[in-house]
């Protein structure tokens, strides 16, 4: 690992809930690693977890979480080859390190541009903010400045009267031009996207995509982006992780996963998929069943319930993942021979 | 073949007035369907596309009459004779219903969260006048074996349900009086992929052995053409191109019919990719603009775009299309 530049490497991520007396896992093992400069893709359907390992990542949890790591390291890379370490897993989760960390290094951009803007108060003040928050020594005016700056670059037409609208007065797409720009004032080296587009219309959500696109090449950003939309991953990812139930069930390049995907529930989500241009006729494939309620899993495979391809060993003890391909990791009994990296 | 529309739609307007002062002086409409003229065939499945707000769940809702046309006519055809449904009396409206039913969006909120699903789906065979209980229970029993939900599943509260039962309990409900139509506004789009493909699955399987005709409403290309036999593409209001789904896809004329299909993301590896990215967004539906409601954010605008409106027109092979380049 000479020349990455890892910028976040997590291993071993378990989160809990802590709900009416009992825990119940959420996140189990979670261990993954992102470059600088590349776009991570983490997919599953809803409840599998996706959501919950980035905020355990950026420890924006309720009270009643437990997360439990051993180790997520952070890094920065800014101004200097000798990269800045932060031992995200040793922060308090509103202490000032972390504070510290939101916004300059590592930012969110949500789902829901309708609701993570404050609707009584000019998207201006909302972009400047977090920019205010953390230079002290900035004016209101240069921050106002370097707000319409922002949006010129994320092609929004007129941004020195939009900066003094307020949200209701903007459609859906630029509202979450704005949330971008909020997250991105700050200019960090991480953006975490969380289904950031799943709220628009498509020829919007072309827009949005292509402008984040662009922001990581242009700036040599690194984007983790979490979306249920397979089309979205094959133009946006550099490398996907699928989870399943809290798991991550496969891993790999994105090639590796959408032309050789390995585990029994990758094909099936694959599969599962309406593409445009199928034959008439044809029909879709489905997964039997439905999700499992996370409070009563048993030991084995999470899949299992579903899986054409069950056997008994596959319902006992913890199934490990196994290296089908350098970098390419499947969860599954079915790859056992390959070696074990998990 | 007149004989062959189970609906036929003409000039369809649908105007919601823009209110303002204290006299509630009305001082502009909504346009939200303005002039649509389509046919609906028997047993087919008609799929309707759009971005929000471009008027085709209120086009859905035109057809059930849950919303009265401020202009145009909407011709049923049930058995072999035309009648005009927003001329019904309220009797016949009421017999209307029993053979044009609903599914909505989002099956969590279209459920009451007070009541057994027996409660649930026994309200419509009430309405209906189904007196005898037994009957009742049969009718419903039939229903959930259609949509491959226990029968025992009758004495459950929705929140014991995942959103794929849900959505099929609402399909169940809506099959059980045996409607001709089904207007499907969004049906699957609150819903997971592995799950959306078991509903859609279902609902092709329905379609076969009740033959339906679906009015497939849905923002999601990829999903309406799996579904549908042919598809109407609206924009803001107005109907822009419509012809079978195989045929929009191969040989796609409207210019903004080329750019929201490519606007779709394709879970394909090493797509040739031609983008065309939208600028702008959606004009409001009170201030159209003049002409071609859609020159504003067209790549191949011409002057003739800008002040006179293309209509809908036949250019072969079933294929309509309302754009001044194929004239």
């Amino acid at each position: 690992m000479e020349d990455k530049k890892i910028i976040l490497d997590v291993k071993n991520l378990n989160t809990s809930f802590k709900s009416d007396g009992q825990v119940i896992k959420i996140i189990k093992d979670v261990s993954f690693q992102l470059e600088k400069g590349r776009s991570l893709a983490i997919v599953g359907e809803s409840g599998c977890g996706k959501s919950v390992t980035v905020h355990s990542v950026t420890r924006l949890m309720a009270k009643n979480a437990i997360i439990n790591s051993d180790h997520v390291i952070y890094r920065s890379y800014r101004n200097s080859e000798e990269p800045k370490e932060y031992r995200i897993d040793k922060m308090s989760n509103y202490g000032k390190e972390m504070r510290s960390l939101r916004g300059p290094e590592i930012s969110m951009v949500f789902q829901d541009p309708m609701a993570s803007l404050n609707p009584v108060y000019r998207v201006g003040d909302q972009i400047i903010e977090g920019l205010l928050e953390h230079n002290k020594s900035m004016s209101k005016k240069e921050a106002m400045e370097k707000a319409i700056d922002m949006l010129k670059k994320l092609g929004i037409p007129a941004p020195e009267q939009r900066v003094k609208d307020y949200p209701y007065q903007l459609s859906g797409g630029m509202k979450q031009r704005i949330v971008i720009a909020i997250a991105m004032i700050n200019d960090p080296e991480l953006i975490i996207a969380d289904e950031p587009t799943t709220a628009l219309d498509v020829t919007i959500q072309a827009q949005i995509m292509e402008l984040m696109k662009k922001l990581q090449t242009d700036y040599n950003k690194s984007i983790i982006l979490i979306t249920h939309n397979m089309g979205l991953v094959t133009e946006m990812a550099d490398d996907v992780i699928v989870m399943y139930m809290g798991r991550i069930v496969e891993k790999g390049s994105l090639r590796q996963i959408f032309s050789n995907p390995s585990h029994p529930y990758t094909k099936m989500l694959l599969s599962s998929v309406p593409v445009l241009g199928l034959e008439q006729g044809q029909k879709l494939t489905t997964i039997p069943g439905s999700t499992p309620n996370p409070a009563d899993l048993k030991e084995g495979c999470e899949f299992a319930g579903r899986c054409p391809f069950c056997t008994d060993a596959c319902l006992k003890g913890k199934i490990p993942g196994f290296e089908i391909e350098e970098g390419h990791m499947v969860r599954c009994l079915r790859c056992a021979g390959h070696k074990e990296v998990d | 073949m007149a004989d062959n529309n189970i609906f036929r739609l003409e000039n369809v307007k649908v105007w919601f007035p823009v209110q303002k002062g204290f006299f509630k002086k009305t001082v502009g409409h909504v346009k939200a369907v303005d002039d649509v003229t389509i046919n609906v065939k028997r047993n087919e499945t008609l799929g309707i596309v759009g971005e929000s707000g471009c008027g085709k769940t209120t086009l859905g809702k035109a057809m059930m009459l849950l919303e009265n046309p401020t202009g145009g006519d909407v011709y049923f055809n049930e058995d072999g004779t035309e009648k005009d449904i927003t001329k019904f009396s309220k009797e016949e409206r009421f017999e209307f219903r029993k053979k044009v039913q609903m599914i909505f969006q989002d099956p969590y909120s279209a459920l009451n969260p007070m009541k057994k699903i027996y409660t649930e789906m026994e309200e419509p065979l009430l309405i209906h006048g189904y007196k005898d209980k037994a009957e009742r229970e049969y009718m419903m029993e039939q229903a959930l074996k259609l949509v491959n939900i226990p029968v025992d599943y009758l004495f459950k509260y929705p929140h014991e349900f995942s959103g794929g039962q849900r959505q099929r309990v609402c399909i169940a409900r809506a099959m059980e009086i045996n409607p001709k139509v089904l207007v499907c506004d969004e049906a699957v789009s609150a819903l997971d992929v592995s799950i959306q493909a078991q509903v859609l699955n279902l609902m092709k399987d329905i379609q076969q052995e009740r033959d339906l005709t679906y009015v497939f409403i849905a923002h999601d290309l990829s999903v309406v053409q799996y579904m549908s036999d042919r598809i109407l593409v609206m924009y803001l209001g107005k109907a822009v191109e419509m012809a079978d789904s195989i045929e929009l896809y191969a040989n796609t004329k409207h210019p903004y019919t080329v750019s929201l299909l490519s606007a779709i993301p394709v879970p394909v590896l090493d797509r040739d990719k031609k983008r065309i990215i939208l600028k702008g967004d959606v004009p409001s539906p009170i201030n159209k603009p003049a002409g071609c409601p859609f020159h504003e954010r067209c790549d191949r605008c011409m002057e003739r775009c800008k002040t006179e409106e293309p209509q809908l027109k036949d250019v072969g092979n079933g294929h309509f299309v309302a754009c001044h380049l194929y004239e």
